[in-house]
């Protein structure tokens, strides 16, 4: 045969046996059916509840989702700006109550899509460099929020960049910023939050505890709600356990759950304030919840300590365990950092590692916390003296937060320093006699060791 | 065309069987339920996969005794307890009325690669429940909540079928847009379905199988990308004409491609076709055996996962019969070898002795009771025509290139038979082996256009040791082979 012959041929046999698949397809699936081992009914427990109980369910998640999908319909369709700069907030709202990264890269989209169709819109920028700052990119969002803000001089973006100059430990800018933004919006909920924290920073619990009140009542005012309203409340929550206030920050935190019930970051603020209170069974509870919402190694490493307080040492290296999983995922790693840091150093894990992540995150973030979580690694691997400096840099600013005095004081016993010692842990433990479940009762016992009174 | 080559390339750029991140996120619990409304009686295919978070939390679980080894008796032990816990978190109510749910069949558990060295988990569940179908009633209403996992985020997915019944009125499809969470589409924000409501009426087609029939298999082959088109090409429901010639071209494409990649002996098909002085009949020959070997290592290896009862990873295999197909090519090469250099070196004692003419006949008997290939140390004398492929030979060489079957060509299969579409599984493998023949003969015609083209350039001395050389070639690749499946061991 030719070869045209052939390649007739070919191409025949190629169309008959597509069309075979075609007819093959439109009939019933065929297939063989096997055999799989039937395990006999009566055997299991598996009986259906009449009237089940649902689980929980999370009602504020899927009325933000149900949002979310009828504008991503609809921006499909018809891409607007305004459209998707609301898609780009309510994908952000989502990441905050659930976590998921996959929301941060959809919302980074849709604002950038926005964007590109409203080019002069700075809020829409403004919430872009918002999205850089919550993926823990400081440096991203502060250099721009300040382009943004330097060139259109949008309140959002000043916000956004008094915000990444805190994290970044560039408080002098901080200041300047969010004074400014307290003078163009004197009542605003945003700029009295700001100012509270600053304020905590500094020293100055008064002040903080009075704007952080008037912050809620301000937001409420605004017409906040849902997981917006509650972050206010958990802000007060987190003031009052710092300031050694168990009791009114678990009111707080319980008003946060009671506005947000899905919001995992009013739970875990409700379980550290039950377990301070000293009621751990609700605490685990509540954490429990918390972390199969959103598995973080904070509360998970809480969760595990309180296991441990009970007793519970197989629950307790499950959830130790499950931290260190969390560590082995790339992408985590970004995020939780000074969690895993802290983590490893009061758990015994991998010390070296830890000194890594923290060194290299305080390239660029110099903060308070920053400098107290090098301490703390430095401490644990016997760097006594680097620990002191690093202590002293953590305490610059004079910062009334018990564990960078526990802190303090565990280096000053190791470096000898008595005196200096029993201050510090004395210090600590006055701020909040409960400030950690199980490290609490380590400054006890360190400060009765050195002739102090815990 | 563009599609084609678009498909074309997600084959050829999508290495087979690499670990990647859980594609929701790493804290995903992701569940299906596919729904069968059968007279009297409501079935649920649950299909639950977790990402690498939850997973790891739920191994550990499944290790009772906690000594950091997951045996296959507390693996039992899990599946049997999970499916049951499973049957009280998902719900039916009939007519208003309650049909409590049982775990009747628990399905495959497999553990898929993830990121960061840790795995993910895929467990699927039957759980039937009954109900009074009172034909006197005209209509049904069924309504399926499944609440597991409730505080976890995840895709949530239901679907409903009728079999002996028919489904009037539904709020979920028929069909799993990510075919029984293994194909998950990429940003977007996955469906939260955690109740379907459906009216249903007696009388309707039956099913040739349910759906879960052929489970997941324990497949831990990676089903993302380039198979997972092909398989999700095989699974839809509404096949044109024009959708399955692109499905047969993507196949035999795949095919050809996967005869380039490395193994499948086009090394040793070269090699072994220089050396013997084939012609492009043998090529032909040698491309079709090849093909035949390879279709039958697919289909076997098919038939044992599925119907395998416990976990069984192909990929487990892959070491052994890479090691064999070493051996085999070892062998054959050594034996080759030895062979052409004992002729080589028997011939010069001869032609020390008496002239080169000698008849076509001298000694030249094939067949399987000949250990070697005959005459080959003859190659040298110009019209001397004589089959060098003995078929103990072509046996060695199809098996060697044969054995190892292609991941891609049995993720299709799979998938194929897992949504209830044996036939057109089989269809596209058969394209898939014509692809691969159609390569391997190719490069055959190649090697021995190469040879041809050589053959008037190089020396007399050249030639005749070029045999010799291939085998040695062929000794040598299957030393390589050999020590390389024996490493991955």
């Amino acid at each position: 045969m030719t070869r045209t012959r052939y390649l007739v041929a070919g191409l025949l046999s190629f169309a008959v046996v597509a069309a075979a698949l075609t007819y093959v397809g439109r009939s019933t699936p065929t297939g063989p059916s096997r055999q799989v081992p039937t395990v006999a009914a009566g055997a299991l427990p598996g009986v259906g509840v009449a009237g089940l109980t649902q689980a929980p369910g999370r009602p504020q998640l899927d009325e933000i989702e149900r949002l979310i999908r009828a504008f991503d319909e609809q921006t499909g369709t018809t891409p607007n700006a305004t459209g998707l700069a609301f898609l780009g907030q309510l994908e952000l709202e989502r990441a905050r109550l659930t976590g998921d990264v996959g929301s941060y890269a959809r919302a980074a989209r849709a604002l950038e899509q926005a964007v590109r169709l409203a080019p002069g819109v700075s809020e829409t920028q403004a919430l872009l460099a918002s999205v850089l700052f919550t993926t823990h990119d400081f440096t991203g969002a502060f250099d721009l929020a300040s382009e943004i803000y330097e060139r259109d001089g949008d309140l959002g973006a000043l916000a956004v960049r008094g915000d990444a100059a805190l994290e970044l430990g560039r408080y002098e800018q901080a200041e300047a910023d969010y004074a400014t933004l307290a003078a163009t919006l004197p009542g605003a909920s945003s700029s009295l939050v700001r100012l509270a924290r600053l304020s905590f920073l500094q020293g100055d619990t008064g002040r903080a505890a009075v704007l952080a009140a008037e912050a809620e009542r301000a937001a409420a005012s605004e017409g906040a709600f849902g997981a917006t309203r509650a972050w206010y409340a958990a802000f007060r929550g987190r003031l009052a356990l710092d300031a050694g206030r168990p009791d009114e920050a678990a009111t707080y935190y319980a008003r946060a759950v009671g506005s947000a019930p899905d919001y995992h970051v009013a739970i875990v603020g409700l379980a550290s304030a039950r377990a301070a209170q000293g009621r751990i069974a609700e605490a685990i509870r509540l954490y429990e919840r918390a972390t199969a919402m959103v598995p973080e190694p904070a509360p998970l490493a809480a969760l595990g300590d309180l296991y441990t307080l009970q007793g519970d040492d197989a629950a307790a290296a499950d959830r130790y365990a499950t931290v260190e999983a969390i560590a082995s995922l790339a992408e985590a790693n970004q995020l939780y950092d000074r969690q895993l840091a802290s983590f490893r150093a009061d758990h015994g894990g991998d010390l070296t590692d830890a000194l890594r992540i923290v060194e290299e995150e305080l390239r660029t973030r110099r903060d308070v916390y920053g400098h107290d979580a090098h301490a703390w690694v430095l401490y644990h691997l016997g760097r006594h003296e680097e620990a002191r400096s690093a202590s002293d840099e953590a305490l610059a600013l004079g910062t009334p937060d018990a564990r960078l005095w526990f802190h303090a004081g565990m280096i000053s016993a190791a470096l000898g320093d008595d005196d200096r010692a029993r201050e510090e842990l004395t210090r600590a433990l006055q701020i909040a006699p409960r400030f950690d479940p199980l490290l609490a009762t380590i400054a006890a016992e360190t400060l009765t060791s050195l002739g102090g009174a815990a | 065309m563009i599609v084609l080559a678009a498909a074309v390339a997600l084959v050829v750029l999508a290495p087979a069987g690499t670990a990647s991140a859980h594609p929701l996120g790493n804290f995903t619990v992701n569940t299906y339920a596919g729904v069968v409304v059968r007279p009297g009686e409501v079935i649920i295919d649950h299909v639950v996969d977790m990402a690498e978070i939850p997973a790891f939390q739920e191994r550990r679980a499944i290790d009772l005794d906690g000594d950091g080894v997951q045996t296959d008796a507390e693996t039992e032990v899990w599946r049997v307890s999970r499916c049951a816990d499973l049957a009280m978190d998902v719900a039916v109510q009939v007519d208003g009325r309650a049909a409590p749910l049982r775990s009747t069949e628990v399905g495959a558990v497999s553990f898929p690669e993830g990121s960061g060295g840790l795995t993910t988990l895929r467990i699927s569940c039957r759980l039937t429940g009954s109900f009074d179908a009172d034909a006197g009633q005209a209509t049904h209403t069924i309504t399926v909540t499944d609440s597991s996992f409730g505080d976890r985020i995840g895709w949530r997915e239901i679907t409903a079928v009728g079999d002996g019944m028919t489904i009037v009125r539904s709020d979920v499809p028929a069909t799993s847009p990510s075919a029984r969470l293994t194909m998950y589409p990429p940003d977007a924000l996955p469906p939260a379905v955690r109740e379907a409501s459906l009216e249903v009426t007696h009388g309707g087609a039956r099913l040739a199988t349910l759906p879960g029939d052929v489970p997941d298999g324990g497949t831990s082959v990676d089903a993302s990308a380039p198979d997972g088109l092909l398989a999700s090409l095989a699974g839809r429901r509404d096949l044109t004409f024009p959708l399955a010639a692109a499905m047969i071209a993507i196949a035999i494409g795949a095919g050809a491609l996967h005869a380039l990649g490395p193994g499948h002996g086009k090394t040793l098909i070269g090699a072994y076709l220089v050396g013997a002085g084939g012609t492009l009949r043998h090529a032909v020959g040698v491309g079709v055996a090849i093909s035949i070997m390879h279709t039958s290592s697919v289909l076997a290896l098919g038939l044992v996962v599925v119907s395998a009862e416990r976990v069984f990873a192909p990929e487990q295999v892959y070491p052994w019969l890479g090691l064999a197909s070493g051996l085999v090519a070892l062998a054959l090469g050594s034996v080759l070898l030895v062979s052409r250099l004992g002729a080589r070196l028997g011939h010069r004692a001869r032609a020390a002795g008496h002239t080169h003419d000698h008849p076509a006949t001298h000694g030249h008997r094939h067949g399987p009771d000949r250990g070697h290939d005959g005459g080959s140390g003859h190659t040298h004398e110009a019209g001397h025509d004589h089959p060098p492929l003995s078929r103990r030979g072509l046996v060695a060489l199809a098996f060697s290139g044969g054995i190892l079957p292609s991941p891609s060509a049995l993720v299709v299969l799979l998938a194929s038979m897992s949504v209830g579409r044996t036939v057109i599984g089989l269809i596209l493998i058969a394209a898939f082996s014509l692809g691969l023949a159609g390569a391997l003969i190719g490069i055959g015609a190649l090697s021995l256009r190469a040879r041809d083209m050589a053959a008037a350039r190089i020396s007399s001395r050249a030639a005749r040791l070029l045999p010799i050389g291939s085998a040695a070639a062929i000794a040598s690749m299957g030393l390589f082979l050999t020590v390389q499946g024996a490493a991955r061991i």
